[in-house]
Parts: structure tokens; C-alpha cells; sequence
């Protein structure tokens, strides 16, 4: 017998449960016995939808059953919902989603995508760009303890610096994979090791690149800033570990985590406000780099001293709004 | 600045503590050994001139005590002593500062070693030198009364006198302080006169003798029994090492207070006419005075004379492998109190100068700048946050990272708090970090604190 066709049913996370072949043309779909495609799902009608063929064409041509839910499909490149009575011609690989249900619909002769490789190049590059960025990690960390340490520091005082980071990201990484076990069935820790690495370069760098800047610049801001790139860089590793989880979603993600970032950092300066009265927590730049870095001249004394002439009247506001609080109170003597 | 500096001096420079900070003016009884009422400490008996001058003193003592409005709990306690028949009596501002700044929570009441009591009203004050001045009230004034139409003209309390300006105290010459040590019991302890305290910003009479918790405001007479100082503080970290007012201010605020009418109102206008006369006076004399050489061969350091400040230095462990440093710490031991949280009105000037040649410039970089991120700033209650502006500024040639800090005071208008971070940009495995704080001057004087600080900076011999 030849197989016309095939309709998958598929759980939330895209996995086939299960697959009918069609042997002829109409099939029905729906909670009822007769219906060749049986669901369990009480948000589908006794008879969902039916999939039959054209009178004059092979087109295959789906029609809306007496539902109340009606189906959601992409039509014409967009997603439309379809009410009951409703027909529209489907082609292979259109997925349907009827109540809670999934359904894919294949067909012969539809293009089918290329079969992917165990051992992909690509794949191999990245694990192997995975691997350098966690040697640069550990390399960075070396540095920075290195930098603190003594010169007459031994070779231990290096290692829970190392033993921390080295353990602390694939422990990381390794929560994520529980993740993406639970919603794709695979233990990927690979992936998630390489984003945690790549934002955690990232992070290091900017961060490193702006103070640096900000010192050789005289421009506080640049450091001031990094408050909120780091907020940024959060929100972006959260994002990407979840779209690996949720690859249907990233859209949606994106948007999510976008307006999160936002968020987080409107809080934060408006907590500023609200206890310093300036938008950045950190007061002054302390980062003092070797003298080479520097790429401002140096002004006389004069200059900043009258830069501070406007400080006078911003305190005295300040002072002013803060008036009524009782700062004396308390018991002394 | 370096985070792992130890304080200079610590156990000696920290606590000029005012008396009533103590705890014993909040401390019920404490075990201890008895003693009689009338002992000078250290066991020893008393004198028969301490007799005596405890029996002059005896009926123009008060113990002053504020009380919770609603209740007789008592919040502290300190002395003071009577200085006019019309019941006028001289205590420590810092023992009536509760009353003055929020009369609508305490009231002033006094007790007599008689055990008579009754209220007091405050007067004029002088926070400068911690003198306050309180009147009597009734029942007891009206009770000493001649003529009941005219009570206070009329009263007739016993009072202490005041020693001559012209009759110098002489090194050695015995002292006896006076007041209600603990809320224990009034008493009278002896020492002798040691004195000005060295490098005290208004003249301190340096008392070798001690003085205890509660006996703030009380008198220090000399052998006739005549008031040549009163009662203020002493250091926790010595023993019989106390300081006493000058009588001559005590006598100047009562001239001045004499005829006063009781203080009700707001007492922050007056308590910054009062600080801004203090920080015009402090500053002007500190601007005045030429910096003195921090001794370094690379750098001109800014270091003040002490005058009226006192400086203390450290330095790292001579085997240390890592960054070695040098560091002064001078600050003045005074400030004037305002409350229980707030005191104002001091100098203090550090600086650490720094060589990284055993750590190499990317390591002394890392030390540089965490040494330079470990500052604190204020953020008390009384002020505003800081406010702060940075640059590099050009001394004479020499490269500085700058950064000035302002708060303002929220009830002291027109006063503010100022931080200068210095930091040398120069060298790449050496440098100086330095520090000016000014607490409670006014805007311009500030500025001028600033200007004057950072021109202390630039290399030996660009003098």
C-alpha cells in the first residue's frame, strides 16, 4: 500500500508521540473512535479537523471541524486562527496547532532538510573555540590573581582562585544541561559551557576596556557605566541559556530578558536616587593604571575647583529635601 | 588606601571621649568594690583641702539629668554648679544637647545633693567649648526668695566664684573636680593642674586627675575653693588624664547669657552662627601655616604643622616582598560636638607614599588602584550624600588624580563636609596617595581647603 501521507503528533517541545501513515484521503482528527488520528486532548472536538484531496488536484485541503477552538496555522506566512467551517490548502510539513495538540502533516515528495553530521566541522570548531575560551578563563583568572598576589606568593595561593572558576563554570554549565535535559531530552553541557565562557570573557573585557578608558580619558562615565553593562550581560547570558533550552522561543526571550534588562536597570537607578541622589552607585573612578594610559592633559587646580562651584546649589537642594528627617535623633550622653 | 594599614597609634590617638558618652550615664549600679562617697580614685584618702573644697562646693552642685518628656526614665546624666544667687548654673553643652535639639522629647530637671530637685531652663549655650548655660526654676529659686513679688531679682542661692584672670593656675597646683560620678553619688576627685593640653585648637586645661562618666558640667576648683575650670572629657585610653573648659569662657557665656530668655525654638541657627565662626577661625589659621616636608625624595607631600593637630606614622614590614609604603596620619584630637551622632567642625590630613619597585608596574597598578578604592565617605545622617567631582590636575609638572567630595549639612545650613583623594600619576611603580578631610566649613573655605591641599603636591624642590 502506498503511503499518501503521514500526520505527527507533537508534544510542546516538538517531539513526535505519535504518527499515522494515510492510506486514503479524507482523514479525520478529533477525540472520537472514528477518527483515524485519535487525540486525548479535551481542548479538541470530537471530529478537530480533516485533511482530504482536491476534486480536481492533488492539492491536500484541511477543513475546520465543529470546534470551538478552531486551529492556529500559519497561512500565507503568518499565524491566523481558523474558526469551525473553515478550509484552507495545506502543503507537507505544515504544522497545525489544534487545542493543546501539535500536528504535523508530511507529505511525498516535500523537501526534507539535510541529514546532519555526528561529526560536523562546524561542531568541531566550536568545541574546540570552546575549550580555548575556557583556557583563556583560566588564563585570565591566573593573571588577575598573579596581579594580586605578592611576588614571593607560592604556587597554592593560585589554586582556589583556579580550583573556583575551573570548577564553578562547568558547574554552571552542567545546571543548564540538567536543563535542557528536562526539556530536550538530551544532556547538553557543551553548549551552555560555551556561552557562560563567552559572556564571561565578555564581561571581563568590557569591563577591563572601560575602566581603562575611563582613566586614559578622564571620562567617569565610562566606568560609572559598567553598572549597567553588567546588568546587560546577565540578562544576555540568562537569555541565551534559556533559548538553547527553548529554540522555538527566542523571540519571545529575547523580548522577555530585553525588557528584564530594562527594568533592572531603571530599579537600580532609581535606588541610587533614592539613597545617594546621583544614578550610578559607584562615587569616583579608582582605577589607576600606569601613568602611560593616560591620554588627557592635566588642567591646574583652578579648573576643578571651579568645577565644583555648581556642587553648591545640587547640596543645597539636597539638604533642603532632606530637611524634615530627624538625623539628631537617638540617645547620646 | 592601603587596604591593610594599621591604624597609627591606634591604642593611643582614638578616644577623646566626651564624658557622657560613657556608659555609665546610662548604666544602673555596677558591682564593684564600695566606695566611699568622698574618695579621690586610686584609693586614696582624701585630703583635707578636698574636704574642704567639697564642702564649698557641696550646696551649689547639681546633678543634671534629662528626662523623657512622658516618663522620669532618665536619658542622661550629667553636673553643673550654681554661678549666681539668681539661680544661673554653668553645665557642658554636651550634657543638655538633647534638650536643645529636641525640646519637644526631654526636659531638664537638676538634683541637689540635698535631694531637693526641680526643673531647669537652657539659656545660652557655647558648643564650641561645650558650655551650656541653665537657670534654676522654681519651686527652689522662689522658695530662697526675700520677696515672694519679686522672686528671682530677690533669691539669694549660694554660688560659686570664679578665680581671678590674673591669678595664674601653676603647674603641679592641686585641683579638685566635682560632680555626680555614675549617678553614683556627688563627689569630689583630686589631681592637679598639668597645664594647656598640647596642640588643642581653643586652650584645654590638661587635668591630672580623673574625671568619670556623670561628671560633665561639673566645677574644678582650686584650694580656695574658686572655679578655674569645668568639667569636659577624658581619655579612655589613659589614666588621669582628663581636660577641663577654661573658666574665662564659662564666664564670658554667662556675661553674655546673663539675661537671656529661655531657649525654646530651633537651636540649629544658632548652633551654625557658632560653627561657621569655628571653621572661619580653623581655617584660616590652618590655610596660614606652611606644609611641613613628608621627608620624601621623589615627592613634595602636603604635611601640617602640629599646631593643633597631631600626626602619627607607620610603615610596612621592612622583609615585606610586596608594596612598601609610608604613612602619616595627623588629625586634630578635638571636634566639636553637636549630638550624640554627629561631631564637627576637625581637620585631618594622611597620606601614604607608596613604592611598588619589588612588585613591577602591572602589580603595583592593581595595588595602586585598590589602595585608592579603599576610602570611606561620610554618609552620616546628619549630612547629604557626597557629591564629587575628578580630574587630573597639573601640579608644577607632576600629574595628580583628584577627586573632591561635598555633602551638605541638612540642619546646619550652609556647612558641608569635604574629602580631597590625591592620587600621583607619574611613576608606574611608585606614588602617593593622600587625603584631606574637612568636616563642617563653608562652601568657599572648602574650596580654599582644596586649593591649598593640592598646592602642597609636586616634586622635592619645586618648592
Amino acid at each position: 500500500m502506498d503511503r499518501l501521507g503521514l500526520i505527527e503528533v507533537l508534544d510542546r517541545d516538538g517531539h513526535v508521540v505519535q504518527a499515522v501513515p494515510v492510506a486514503a484521503w479524507p482523514i479525520h482528527v478529533g477525540r472520537a473512535l472514528d477518527c483515524a488520528v485519535l487525540l486525548h486532548d479535551p481542548f479538541t472536538a470530537a471530529r478537530h479537523v480533516s485533511f482530504s484531496q482536491a476534486v480536481d488536484s492533488a492539492q491536500i485541503v484541511l477543513t475546520v471541524g465543529d470546534s470551538a477552538n478552531g486551529v492556529l496555522m500559519a497561512v500565507d506566512g503568518t499565524q491566523r486562527r481558523l474558526r469551525a467551517g473553515a478550509s484552507v490548502a495545506v502543503g507537507g510539513g505544515a504544522v497545525i496547532q489544534a487545542g493543546r495538540t501539535f500536528l504535523r502533516l508530511r507529505l511525498p515528495g516535500e523537501a526534507l532538510a539535510a541529514e546532519e553530521r555526528l561529526d560536523h566541522p562546524a561542531q568541531r570548531r566550536r568545541f574546540l573555540l570552546t575549550v580555548a575560551a575556557y583556557v583563556s578563563l583560566l588564563a585570565w583568572v591566573l593573571a588577575s590573581q598573579w596581579l594580586n598576589n605578592d611576588p614571593d606568593s607560592g604556587w597554592d595561593k593560585y589554586l582556589p582562585g583556579l580550583i573556583g572558576a575551573g570548577f564553578g563554570v562547568v558547574g554552571w554549565a552542567a545546571l543548564w544541561g540538567l536543563g535542557s535535559k528536562l526539556f530536550l531530552r538530551h544532556f547538553h553541557i557543551v553548549p551552555h559551557l560555551r556561552v557562560v565562557l563567552a559572556f564571561l570573557l565578555g564581561s571581563l573585557a568590557a569591563n577591563a576596556v572601560l575602566a581603562l578608558a575611563s582613566f586614559a580619558l578622564s571620562m567617569p562615565l565610562l566606568s560609572h557605566v559598567r553598572e549597567w553593562v553588567e546588568i546587560v550581560i546577565v540578562g544576555g547570558l540568562l537569555a541565551t541559556h534559556v533559548a538553547i533550552l527553548l529554540p522555538a522561543r527566542g523571540r519571545r526571550i529575547a523580548v522577555t530578558f530585553g525588557a528584564l534588562c530594562v527594568l533592572s536597570i531603571a530599579v537600580s537607578g532609581a535606588l541610587n536616587w533614592r539613597h545617594h541622589q546621583r544614578v550610578f552607585e559607584e562615587l569616583y573612578v579608582a582605577t589607576l593604571p600606569p601613568p602611560a594610559f593616560r591620554l588627557v592633559r592635566a588642567g591646574p587646580p583652578a579648573g576643578l575647583i571651579d568645577a565644583l562651584r555648581p556642587l553648591r546649589a545640587r547640596l543645597d537642594r539636597q539638604a533642603k529635601e532632606d530637611e524634615d528627617r530627624d538625623e539628631f535623633g537617638g540617645p547620646s550622653d | 588606601m592601603f587596604p591593610n594599614r594599621r591604624r597609627a597609634g591606634a591604642g593611643l590617638v582614638v578616644a577623646l571621649a566626651l564624658l557622657g558618652y560613657l556608659d555609665g550615664s546610662h548604666a544602673g549600679p555596677r558591682p564593684g568594690p564600695p566606695t566611699s562617697g568622698a574618695t579621690a580614685s586610686g584609693g586614696e584618702t582624701v585630703s583635707p583641702s578636698a574636704q574642704r573644697a567639697y564642702e564649698t562646693a557641696r550646696d551649689k552642685l547639681l546633678q543634671v539629668r534629662t528626662l523623657l518628656m512622658d516618663q522620669d526614665s532618665q536619658a542622661s546624666v550629667g553636673s553643673g554648679f550654681v554661678v549666681s544667687p539668681d539661680g544661673l548654673v554653668i553645665t557642658n553643652y554636651h550634657v543638655v544637647s538633647q534638650i536643645a535639639l529636641q525640646p519637644k522629647r526631654y526636659r531638664l530637671t537638676y538634683t541637689r545633693a540635698g535631694g531637693t530637685s526641680g526643673s531647669l531652663q537652657l539659656l545660652a549655650f557655647d558648643a564650641i567649648h561645650d558650655l551650656a548655660l541653665v537657670r534654676l526654676q522654681a519651686p527652689e529659686v522662689h522658695a530662697a526668695a526675700a520677696t515672694p513679688s519679686d522672686p528671682i531679682a530677690a533669691a539669694t542661692l549660694p554660688s560659686l566664684g570664679f578665680r581671678p584672670h590674673g591669678d595664674a593656675l601653676i603647674n603641679g597646683e592641686r585641683i579638685f573636680s566635682l560632680g555626680n560620678p555614675l549617678d553614683v553619688g556627688f563627689a569630689v576627685l583630686e589631681g592637679n593642674y598639668a597645664g594647656l593640653a598640647a596642640r588643642s585648637f581653643y586652650p584645654q586645661i590638661f587635668f591630672a586627675g580623673s574625671i568619670n562618666p556623670g561628671m560633665s558640667g561639673g566645677p574644678a576648683l582650686d584650694g580656695q575653693g574658686r572655679v578655674i575650670g569645668i568639667n569636659v572629657a577624658t581619655r579612655r585610653d589613659g589614666q588621669q588624664v582628663s581636660f577641663l573648659v577654661p573658666a574665662q569662657f564659662a564666664e564670658e557665656l554667662l556675661e553674655r547669657g546673663r539675661n537671656a530668655s529661655p531657649i525654646t525654638g530651633d537651636v540649629y541657627p544658632e548652633l551654625t552662627r557658632q560653627l561657621l565662626a569655628h571653621q572661619a577661625l580653623l581655617v584660616e589659621r590652618f590655610v596660614a601655616q606652611s606644609w611641613r616636608s613628608a621627608g620624601n625624595t621623589h615627592y613634595r607631600i602636603p604635611v601640617p604643622q602640629e599646631e593643633f593637630m597631631r600626626c602619627w606614622g607607620s610603615s610596612s614590614r621592612a622583609e615585606s616582598k610586596g608594596l612598601q609604603f609610608e604613612r602619616s596620619d595627623c588629625e586634630m584630637e578635638n571636634a566639636v560636638f553637636i549630638s550624640g551622632i554627629l561631631q564637627t567642625g576637625r581637620l585631618t590630613v594622611r597620606h601614604e607614599a607608596y613604592d611598588g619597585t619589588r612588585l613591577g608596574a602591572l602589580r603595583f597598578a592593581r595595588a595602586y588602584s585598590n589602595s585608592f578604592r579603599n576610602e570611606a565617605f561620610g554618609g552620616g545622617l546628619a549630612t547629604t550624600s557626597p557629591q564629587c567631582e575628578e580630574r587630573f590636575v597639573d601640579r608644577e609638572g607632576l600629574p595628580l588624580r583628584a577627586v573632591v567630595c561635598l555633602s551638605a549639612y541638612r540642619k546646619l545650613k550652609g556647612l558641608f563636609d569635604l574629602s580631597v583623594l590625591v592620587a600621583t600619576a607619574d611613576a608606574s611603580t611608585q606614588g602617593v596617595q593622600g587625603r584631606l578631610d574637612a568636616r563642617g566649613v563653608d562652601f568657599d573655605n572648602a574650596l580654599r581647603l582644596t586649593d591649598h591641599y593640592l598646592g602642597g603636591y609636586g616634586w622635592t624642590g619645586s618648592d
